[in-house]
């Protein structure tokens, strides 16, 4: 045995510790688990590629930075971005309220998300669609509240993509599902036990693959739904400000926020302050997937999502709750990872989140009809 | 165009039974081992999506596929493996004689992109083209990036005796 030390390296492979397992019988299990794979994983749309844009050389969120965007050409998914950034910031103009009055609004939201668990077992991950609404409350000083209520689940047209992942899911022991949260006592459904415990649900570990979203924020947070978007409407609407908080670590995936400058929240440790630009993005996407309860902050973030390299636009497409809007996809820097963005055309409002990873829709959320009430009360 | 039957693709089981194992060892040296058969399956699910539409499927293609599998599972779930103590142990009944833990020091306190590399060179046996593809960086770079990991490995363990010897003598 030779003490080279790249030579003793070499023998300290941990997977000669792990047990081999023959090919054919992983490609029978990749044959069984891909019979229930396929046909809920189509997508339930049909688009057209309208444009494909290049705006490499912006700079991206390189820019975001130096906090100087470069001045290029406008690309039509980034053109269609700001435009949305516009309507959306002008639909954030409230109506002005006296003492005591509050403006309601409500919208029907329908959340898919793909999601696993120790007990489900191995791949592909159980896929869940979940109807709610989402509703808010704003006062004469512009303080919201806002309310998220997903379904029970199998209520109110919420439902597994396909029999055989309900079949799992109960042989499983009902595990935490990430898009059909709770109920008053903020207790996931499903599972008496599953109560929100941090990374923990009810001893299941919060093993929620490729998902990201709600799924992602609230497992690594022990706060209620609904204390998680007020956090997201006190982020500031100026765009140059938000690029600075999130160029400086001082905004969470989350969007919990400090007001000193310190490690990338992605990654803690580092010895670096700050986000890079990749870092940014993934954050950037983390806050788009947040539910829309600010069309201020959303004008902030298309502005931002509008600099990012590669983004094209995929034309008119109607969501799961009949909405049609236009489709804006942006690729994630350093991934391969998408987020796609349907977009009201007329308002500016958000109609639909797609994170996808390698092609492969991950989370959708989708928002309905906004109905606005008021202004109410004395 | 998209796949829609896994069963009797056979040119897709050819490439899945050839490089199945080498794919899961991948994984399996970096997750828990509880992990490793359902990221190996979904990478190799992620591929056959791909596969038609892939010039030239090779191991390097596949194995990107799970790196960036693993990516997003440990930025999302934290679940990529640091390796834990009880996995870097040498494989029995090769360097028994030899104590390995200043050379396990040594490699966890390299940055993990210098782990990551000579991961690949040395464990999973890989060439300098198939790193590079993983990496995503020219050959040229993936020769630089390896040289210097082994460097900064070698480096810390001289660092390591030379410290230890210190404390020998005080």
């Amino acid at each position: 045995m030779s003490s080279d030390p790249m030579t003793l390296f070499a023998a300290l492979d941990p997977a000669a510790h792990v047990p081999p397992r023959d090919s054919a019988a992983a490609w029978n299990d990749l044959l069984a688990e891909l019979e229930v794979d396929v046909p809920r994983r189509s997508r339930r749309r049909v688009r057209s590629l309208v444009a494909a844009s290049t705006l490499g050389l912006v700079g991206g969120a390189v820019a975001l930075v130096a906090g100087t965007l470069t001045v290029a050409p406008l690309s039509a998914a980034a053109a269609t971005l700001q435009h949305a950034a516009r309507l959306d910031a002008r639909a954030a103009t409230l109506p002005a309220l006296q003492p005591g009055q509050t403006l309601n609004q409500v919208e029907s939201v329908s959340m898919a998300c793909e999601f696993s668990s120790p007990s489900v077992g191995s791949a592909p991950a159980l896929t869940y669609v979940s109807a709610g609404s989402v509703s808010s409350s704003t006062d004469a000083a512009g303080v919201s509240s806002v309310t998220i209520s997903p379904s029970a689940v199998g209520t109110n047209g919420g439902h597994f993509a396909t029999p055989g992942d309900e079949a799992r899911w109960v042989a499983a022991g009902r595990p935490f599902i990430p898009c059909a949260l709770g109920d008053g006592a903020n207790q996931l459904i499903g599972n008496a036990a599953n109560v929100n415990q941090g990374s923990s649900y009810g001893g299941f570990a919060a093993t929620v693959s490729g998902y990201g979203g709600l799924g992602y924020t609230l497992a690594a947070s022990t706060t209620t739904i609904e204390n998680l978007v007020n956090r997201v409407n006190a982020l500031p609407s100026d765009p140059a400000q938000l690029a600075s908080m999130l160029a400086a670590g001082e905004i969470s995936p989350d969007g919990t926020t400090t007001n000193t400058p310190h490690a990338c929240p992605l990654a803690p440790n580092a010895p670096t302050t700050g986000c890079d630009a990749t870092q940014q993005v993934q954050i950037v996407a983390q806050l788009l997937q947040l539910p829309d309860a600010s069309a201020k902050l959303g004008a902030a973030l298309y502005q931002v999502a509008a600099t990012l390299p590669g983004s094209q636009l995929l034309g008119t497409v109607t969501t799961p709750l009949g909405v049609s809007g236009t489709a804006v996809m942006v690729p994630l820097g350093g991934t391969n990872e998408t987020l796609e963005l349907v977009i009201d055309p007329a308002t500016g409002a958000l109609l639909e989140c797609v994170a996808s990873a390698g092609g492969t829709p991950m989370a959708t959320v989708s928002y309905g009809p906004l109905t606005v009430s008021g202004p109410t009360g004395s | 165009m998209r796949r829609t039957s896994l069963r009797g693709d056979e040119r897709f089981e050819l490439f899945f039974k050839e490089h199945f194992s080498r794919v899961r060892a991948y994984v399996a040296r970096r997750v828990s081992p509880n992990l490793v058969d359902d990221v190996t399956l979904a990478a190799f699910v992620v591929a056959w999506r791909k596969f038609d539409t892939t010039v030239e499927p090779t191991l390097a293609w596949v194995l990107r596929i799970a790196s960036l599998e693993l990516r997003n599972g440990a930025r999302r779930e934290r679940r990529l493996a640091t390796i834990a103590p009880g996995w870097l142990e040498p494989a029995a009944g090769e360097v028994e004689v030899i104590d390995v833990e200043p050379l396990r020091e040594a490699f966890a306190a390299l940055a993990e992109s210098d782990q990551e590399v000579l991961r690949l060179v040395h464990w999973d046996q890989l060439s300098r083209d198939e790193v590079a593809v993983i990496l995503g960086v020219s050959v040229n770079a993936a020769n630089v990036r390896y040289h210097r990991a082994k460097a900064r490995l070698e480096s810390r363990l001289a660092l390591g005796e030379m410290l230890t010897n210190t404390e020998v003598h005080q």
